[in-house]
């Protein structure tokens, strides 16, 4: 019996080292990918808890562990769907995981699926009562991506309820939404900078960088019809009139190849439609 | 004082059969899995530290149950060794009873050193990151390791049960990770279920046949509390857990029973 569960405790070791430096080995090294996966696996939650002996938490876990180190070879876009997927999963077998809720925002919100990152934020909202960082990411989304300015005040006042710390602040932007006097833009660019600078992650800096270059583009868009619409006198009808008239010279970059769409009147993030998740 | 002997008795059979030193290689064994747990949280590494700690134990504490068990029951019965443990006359149920608490207290004496191992380890992940919301290491912790320990008696006595009647070593292995993978689980489903009605076709059906095992299981799930010790909040323990505990210790002591009805019917020739 001894021999058996010390052979049994150093396979399992040596599969936990494994998988670990196997990870290592895997980020340190600079892999091209020519051709992105278009989608991967994700098993069921009941599925899941059958395979880690009843285990919701211990599931939870191991799907956002394979998320950490999966997500950044995925090319923006393509894996939406599989993000969305996993984070989903995550959040209906423990809605508390801080982690799952996080990185949702920073993928799926900016990266053209702020619905699906709000389902997700709702569900933590919920189950951490005492947090106030999901209901501000939640109003957050709702005012910038949404225009839901009510909701979003909602959100802030029960943000505002949750911190002590930033009590004030968050009651003043739930304030300056009511009144209208804020600019989203530059509101956003600045959330979105200290996301960026604030992660110690090398990866998920990269990818919140491409997040701040995408949202930078559609400032730089907003700001050539702002200045067209004011010398001009007219309203600006199609996005060529802007090249076509020297206020801008191309249509920024989109590092997410998401792109950006003229609606009403309006430049906005293009969003992604994920096959089958939409309803 | 005739259960204080067989007791002791079992327990140095344990400390025979190296219980200590399969007890260090589990040991072992949860100190790698939570350390390289924590290198992959970006936001919370003691919080997943703890939570993948006690999952560790939720789950090699039942390996230790059922090596024990074999060792202290199986054994007896396959090699006839019960015929010698039984020369000197006394009840049966002094027997079955001397190693069913030996059985629990090694099982609780690896609660107690994997609790205090995950905890020193909690702390000193958590001293190189501060989280916004820092786990608890005092009560809620000691409430989640009771409600732990209250899974590993209902165990304890399906895998005694199961060593009377099974006919290979293996199916109490088999017999006692099954049980336990099912009634940790049917109730999340049941909850999964509800919550995402798109998850399966015919959901009404597989909603009512789990509900049907609430009838011939204990809900082990709803004994894992762990959430108030992982967010510091006493507000995750459900509402009715007086009941949820006693059903589960009744659970046992239901299986307690029917396995000395069975051992005093028992023929070893």
């Amino acid at each position: 019996m001894i021999k058996s569960i010390q052979w049994l405790a150093i396979s399992i070791i040596g599969a936990v080292l494994f998988i670990y430096f196997g990870k290592a080995v895997h980020l340190s090294t600079t892999i091209v990918i020519d051709t992105p996966p278009s989608d991967r696996v994700v098993i069921s939650a009941p599925i899941q808890l059958l395979m880690y002996g009843g285990d919701h938490f211990l599931a939870a876990n191991i799907e956002t562990m394979r998320l950490a180190t999966t997500a950044s070879t995925i090319e923006d876009g393509n894996g939406s769907s599989y993000l969305y997927r996993t984070h989903s999963l995550v959040a209906q077998l423990n809605p508390c995981h801080e982690d799952n809720y996080y990185f949702s925002t920073a993928f799926l919100t900016w990266g053209g699926s702020a619905d699906k990152a709000n389902e997700i934020l709702h569900l933590a909202g919920e189950c951490r009562h005492w947090d106030w960082i999901p209901p501000f990411f939640y109003a957050f989304n709702q005012y910038y991506f949404n225009r839901n300015s009510d909701v979003a005040v909602k959100y802030l006042n029960l943000a505002a309820q949750r911190s002590a710390d930033n009590h004030a602040s968050l009651t003043k932007t739930a304030i300056m939404i009511k009144t209208g006097s804020i600019n989203d833009d530059q509101m956003a660019l600045a959330y979105l900078t200290n996301e960026r600078d604030n992660a110690t992650d090398p990866n998920l800096r990269e990818l919140l960088d491409k997040r701040v270059t995408r949202l930078l583009g559609l400032i730089t868009l907003r700001n050539a019809q702002q200045r067209f619409e004011t010398e001009t006198g007219r309203l600006l009808k199609t996005t060529e009139e802007l090249i076509d008239t020297g206020y801008l010279q191309k249509i920024p970059n989109d590092p997410l190849k998401l792109g950006y769409s003229f609606i009403n009147g309006r430049f906005e993030f293009r969003t992604l439609r994920i096959k089958g998740m939409e309803k | 004082m005739q259960i204080i002997s067989d007791y002791k008795i079992a327990l140095n059979i344990a400390y025979r059969a190296r219980f200590l030193t399969i007890g260090f290689w589990l040991l072992l064994v949860l100190v790698t899995v939570v350390l390289i747990a924590a290198q992959f949280s970006g936001r919370q590494p003691a919080t997943v530290a703890l939570d993948i700690g006690i999952s560790a134990t939720r789950l090699l504490l039942p390996l230790l149950i059922v090596l024990l068990v074999q060792e202290l029951f199986t054994r007896e019965f396959d090699r006839r060794y019960i015929l010698a443990s039984m020369t000197y006359p006394r009840p049966r149920h002094h027997f079955f009873l001397g190693r069913l608490l030996a059985i629990f207290t090694c099982t609780m004496a690896g609660l107690v050193v994997m609790a205090v191992a995950i905890a020193i380890l909690v702390t000193i992940i958590g001293q190189n990151y501060h989280q916004a919301t820092p786990v608890s290491l005092g009560t809620h912790y000691i409430i989640t390791l009771i409600f732990i320990a209250i899974d590993l008696s209902t165990i304890i006595a399906v895998s005694a049960f199961l060593s009377l009647i099974a006919t290979t070593p293996s199916f109490i292995l088999i017999g006692s990770f099954g049980f336990l993978i099912v009634a940790r689980s049917y109730s999340t489903i049941i909850a999964l279920l509800e919550q995402k009605h798109a998850l399966v076709a015919k959901q009404q059906l597989y909603h009512d046949s789990l509900g049907f095992l609430g009838y011939i299981l204990p809900d082990l799930g709803a004994l894992d509390v762990r959430m108030t010790a992982l967010y510091n909040s006493i507000n995750f323990i459900p509402d009715n857990w007086p009941f949820i505990a006693i059903s589960s210790l009744a659970y046992g002591l239901f299986f307690i029973g029917l396995a000395l009805a069975i051992l005093h019917k028992k023929q070893f020739n």
